[in-house]
């Protein structure tokens, strides 16, 4: 393939950053339940699983707080969860196609089960080393994996380093879960606070893929320090051990769940209620990225993890919108 | 006319050691928990002595000179009708007092009497990762001094181990105060109501076997003092917080090296039975079913209930495995159409949890959970609050979940190769019937001394017993208890106490036994042998247990967790960083000269252990903002440390790693 490089506008990056933001909110939801239909909570693919949801949190924060520091209008809205559909990638283009390997998958919200895990998987699949350079492309789902998404938004975000300003609406939450972080916010302006925005990413993505396929621990930079059994591992390496757990001789016992449970059963109480928490969480993040605090936040996101867990009690799979 | 019985409430009263001859009272209302009368303040706060139920306040927290006051357990008799076969909770109850008119008859004096010992230095070692299963299999664990002798039940060596000043009766009428020192003679009540004195006691203090001490605060040479009330009621005060050190043959002090297991050194907590005659104005008597006292560490924050308490764990046992509440749990299993009450057997739970922020360095995403938890009512529906489905809760049914931190709550240390801390089975039902919506909104109805008995034990540390603050892992043991509380009369929660018979005592030879030997049917237990089990000195263990990681730690992880956040404050907000209402930054609870560190695993505690023994008097008491007196007024919501005599600078919020020991 023979594509010219654009030159990135601001609002390109703006429109990349809101993208990484969308996705990184997409794969909470998504890989939450999935943990939450897990009946043992002690069980080591829960335990994984629960790592990289934690650490997808903290990329929501990083890819908002470097998308207020190129001064985009963040709009946090509740995912869809429709065929094998992940906002922004589109593995068809990816060289081998990692589909190959990860078949079936599904992009529905459900259980942890083979189609599940390999959608995790392909979420979080490296990019193959020494790959071309990434292109921004009219149609941004022809991205092929994530870390070639983060390549272009890099590429973009370095063209447009000048319309950077640090200490916009900066969001900490996890700060002292990465103690070997300097800073987990942009706080200057320019190319100065290019090399942190950059850094934020490069936590996004080392945390993620991983390097060398997920196969070699990642930088101890990007470490959790707090509380992550397997804080060397990045997340491709964390779901390909799920994904060995689901396809052995003991797969973790799930819930079971339907999507569509009676009318005024348990179940659909269930999902009313995380649909009401989930879109106010949404509400809440909305309001967290555009430099308020609002008390509320830290509840409402543990009560979204109770009330899946409620839907998977109540034998109805989670619904989030 | 009906018979009645009598019971001393509570059956276990808890004293605490002070530097200070003056004293306050236990409380007698729990932790954290609303008052009906009061709206300013919630529970836990002690008595002022002198006082019916006045709490205390920050003013009452040291004497003149700044010494920290001791906490004086109080113990009342009350009358129930008697049955062949008693229910818990009985409901009723009414106390007795001198002047009381019973069935025609006028209480016209209550006797006491009281035995207070230590035998720490006598016992064996606390194993800190098996607890009470170091002593299954007939096995027992090592002793503790073993060059004093290797046989616990060695009379030469119980001479010089055992602090034991015999037992001492008052008669509520009087107002005096009797000692437990080497001076005051040995007495004890008759059935008939008599008080003898026993001049042939064995009295045994360190300084009678052991030469040129070392006393960083003092001799050992009392473990307390009896008083009486004007209503004939028992108020028993104990030790100084004292403790000292005896000389190896090389004439050097034994060193303080370990947090829980000293050899050579003696403290000066104790425990021991409380009895009580009442004597009536038709020249007859009645005993009353006695009660037990417990003297140890102070209470430096007395209105944060524990998420586990003492009163949970004992409950728990009595409910498993002495047929407490049959309608609770009975034939093995726990009975699903039991409706827990709410205000009493579930919102507690959430209410601690709420609670552990002001004495940890919790960071503001999980104060402001925990305070979404203690926000649940009854009259939410379980699975629209934050605690739906029992996601956060840690299951003690599932034994890997002990191996699981966050997000799985408590988030604090557990015990015996438990690396994390799970609700009690008991607890655990309550709250799996709370989230299946099967319970009732209000409170369980107690009689008063049943509520005594309750809020005792509430105030109290349980879970964790490594070994613990109050009591340990022996309230889990069967052998411990009155199995009969049914039907002798006597009620629940007694200690099995050993009938002594002190006309027995000869001169020279020790009085008390080995005594009480966990998981071994016995002739009961004796004064000290709960105490024992407990660290020695307790300044040690309560130095050490801030944070650490969990343990075992199979994944050799650095991150530090709490010991015993609600009664051992690890970070505090001190009242004087208060401004304009808003917080300052927290500081250690204890802290100041001695104890920094780099390495934060280490912070928050002296690192010289003998500094603990000289310093602990100085450590501030964590209180309600509304119970602080003096020009500033702060908020009912905010619990404050006052009356510290310690300083230094702030504490980071969780999380916190322990320093790489290879970096």
């Amino acid at each position: 393939m023979n594509h010219s490089v654009p030159t990135w506008t601001l609002e390109d990056v703006q429109k990349h950053l809101q993208y990484a933001v969308d996705l990184e909110l997409w794969t909470i939801p998504f890989y939450m339940a999935a943990m939450y239909s897990i009946e043992d909570r002690s069980h080591p693919s829960f335990q994984l699983i629960q790592t990289v949801v934690y650490q997808e949190m903290l990329h929501l924060q990083l890819a908002a707080n470097v998308a207020n520091a190129y001064g985009t209008e963040l709009a946090i809205r509740p995912p869809a969860y429709i065929g094998d559909k992940i906002p922004h990638l589109n593995f068809r283009i990816d060289h081998p196609d990692p589909r190959l390997e990860f078949h079936p998958s599904s992009a529905e919200i459900g259980p942890l089960d083979l189609a599940r895990v390999n959608s995790m998987c392909l979420i979080e699949y490296p990019k193959w080393a020494g790959h071309h350079r990434p292109e921004l492309r009219p149609n941004i789902t022809e991205y092929g994996s994530i870390g070639e998404f983060y390549r272009a938004v890099q590429l973009g975000m370095t063209e447009r380093a000048a319309d950077l300003r640090g200490r916009r609406q900066q969001v900490d939450e996890f700060g002292r879960f990465y103690a070997n972080m300097d800073r987990l916010t942009v706080d200057l302006d320019g190319e100065a606070g290019l090399a942190q925005a950059l850094r934020l990413i490069q936590a996004i993505t080392n945390q993620g893929e991983g390097e060398m396929r997920g196969e070699r621990d990642i930088p101890t930079m990007f470490q959790n320090t707090a509380d992550d059994a397997h804080a060397q591992h990045a997340h491709f390496g964390k779901f390909r051990r799920v994904r060995e757990a689901v396809l052995g001789a003991h797969p973790p016992r799930t819930y079971s769940g339907v999507a569509h449970p009676p009318p005024g059963s348990p179940g659909a109480r269930a999902q009313e209620i995380l649909v009401r928490d989930f879109g106010a969480l949404c509400t809440l993040l909305q309001a967290l990225f555009y430099g308020r605090d609002p008390a509320e936040f830290g509840p409402r996101m543990t009560k979204v993890g109770a009330a899946i867990f409620s839907c998977w009690q109540n034998g109805a799979i989670p619904r989030f919108s | 006319m009906s018979k009645q019985v009598f019971r001393i409430h509570p059956a276990i009263g808890v004293a605490r050691v002070g530097n200070s001859e003056s004293f306050y009272l236990a409380p007698e209302t729990i932790a954290g928990l609303p008052l009906p009368d009061r709206d300013d303040l919630v529970g836990g706060l002690p008595i002022r002595a002198g006082t019916e139920a006045e709490p205390i306040t920050s003013r009452d927290l040291r004497d003149a000179d700044g010494a920290l006051k001791r906490q004086a357990a109080r113990f009342r008799i009350y009358q129930y009708p008697a049955h062949d076969h008693e229910a818990y909770p009985n409901g009723g109850g009414a106390e007795v007092r001198i002047g009381s008119e019973i069935a025609g008859r006028r209480v016209v004096d209550i006797i006491w009497t009281v035995h207070l010992a230590n035998k720490k230095s006598n016992t064996y070692q606390l194993i800190d990762d098996q607890g009470v299963d170091a002593y299954r299999h007939d096995q027992l664990p090592p002793l503790r001094n073993p060059l004093q002798g290797p046989d616990a039940s060695d009379e030469a060596r119980r001479a010089r181990l055992v602090i034991d000043p015999g037992p001492r009766a008052l008669r509520g009428r009087d107002h005096k105060v009797v000692r437990f020192d080497a001076s005051t003679p040995a007495s004890y009540a008759t059935p008939a109501g008599e008080i003898r004195l026993q001049p042939d006691y064995f009295k045994s203090f360190p300084s009678d076997a052991f030469p040129d001490l070392l006393c960083p605060r003092g001799p050992i040479e009392t473990l307390g003092e009896l008083h009486g009330d004007d209503h004939g009621r028992l108020v028993v005060a104990g030790g100084y917080g004292r403790a000292v050190a005896f000389r190896r043959r090389d004439g050097q002090v034994y060193p303080l090296a370990a947090d829980v297991n000293n050899d050579g050194w003696f403290d000066d907590t104790s425990d021991g039975p409380v009895s009580a005659v009442l004597c009536f104005d038709d020249g007859t008597t009645a005993e009353a079913a006695g009660a037990w006292v417990v003297v140890t560490d102070p209470g430096y924050a007395p209105q944060t209930l524990n998420v586990v308490s003492l009163w949970d764990d004992i409950c728990n046992t009595w409910i498993r495995e002495l047929g407490l509440q049959p309608e609770v749990y009975a034939h093995g299993a726990y009975q699903k159409a039991y409706r827990p009450a709410f205000e009493t057997e579930i919102w507690p739970i959430f209410r601690a949890a709420d609670l552990q922020r002001w004495n940890t360095n919790l960071p503001r995403m999980a104060i402001r959970a925990h305070q979404a938890v203690a926000s649940i009512t009854a009259s939410d529906a379980p699975g629209e609050t934050i605690l739906a489905g029992l996601a956060y809760i840690r299951n003690p049914n599932h034994e890997n979940e002990f191996n699981t931190g966050v997000p799985l709550m408590p988030l604090s240390l557990g015990d015996a190769g438990k690396p994390f801390l799970a609700p009690t089975f008991t607890q655990y039902f309550y709250l799996e019937q709370w989230n299946s919506g099967c319970f009732d909104p209000g409170a369980i109805r107690l009689g008063p001394g049943e509520a005594l008995d309750r809020a005792s034990l509430q105030n109290c540390l349980g879970g964790r017993f490594s070994p613990g603050i109050d009591m340990t892992f022996v309230v889990r043991d069967v052998n411990l208890w009155k199995r009969d509380w049914a039907a002798s009369g006597e009620g629940p929660f007694r200690i099995h106490a050993r009938k002594l018979d002190y006309a027995a005592a000869r001169p020279g030879v020790p009085f008390l036994s080995e005594g009480y030997v966990p998981l071994r049917a016995g002739p009961g237990v004796e004064p000290g042998d709960t105490s024992k089990f407990m660290a020695l000195p307790w300044h040690t263990d309560y130095n050490s247990c801030a944070t650490h990681n969990t343990s075992p730690n199979p994944i050799n992880s650095s991150t530090l967790f709490w010991s015993w956040p609600a009664q051992r404050p690890v970070a505090v907000y001190v009242a004087a960083d208060v401004h304009d209402g808003k917080l300052g930054g927290q500081r250690y609870s204890v802290r100041g000269s001695g104890t920094q560190s780099p390495d934060p695993s280490a912070q928050g505690r002296y690192q010289e252990r003998l500094d603990m023994i000289e310093n602990w008097p100085g450590i501030g008491v964590v209180i309600q903002g509304t119970a602080i007196e003096g020009e500033r007024r702060f908020s009912k919501d905010q619990f404050l440390e006052v009356a510290s005599l310690l300083d230094e600078e702030l504490v980071p919020p969780w999380p916190q790693n322990a320093l790489d020991p290879n970096d």
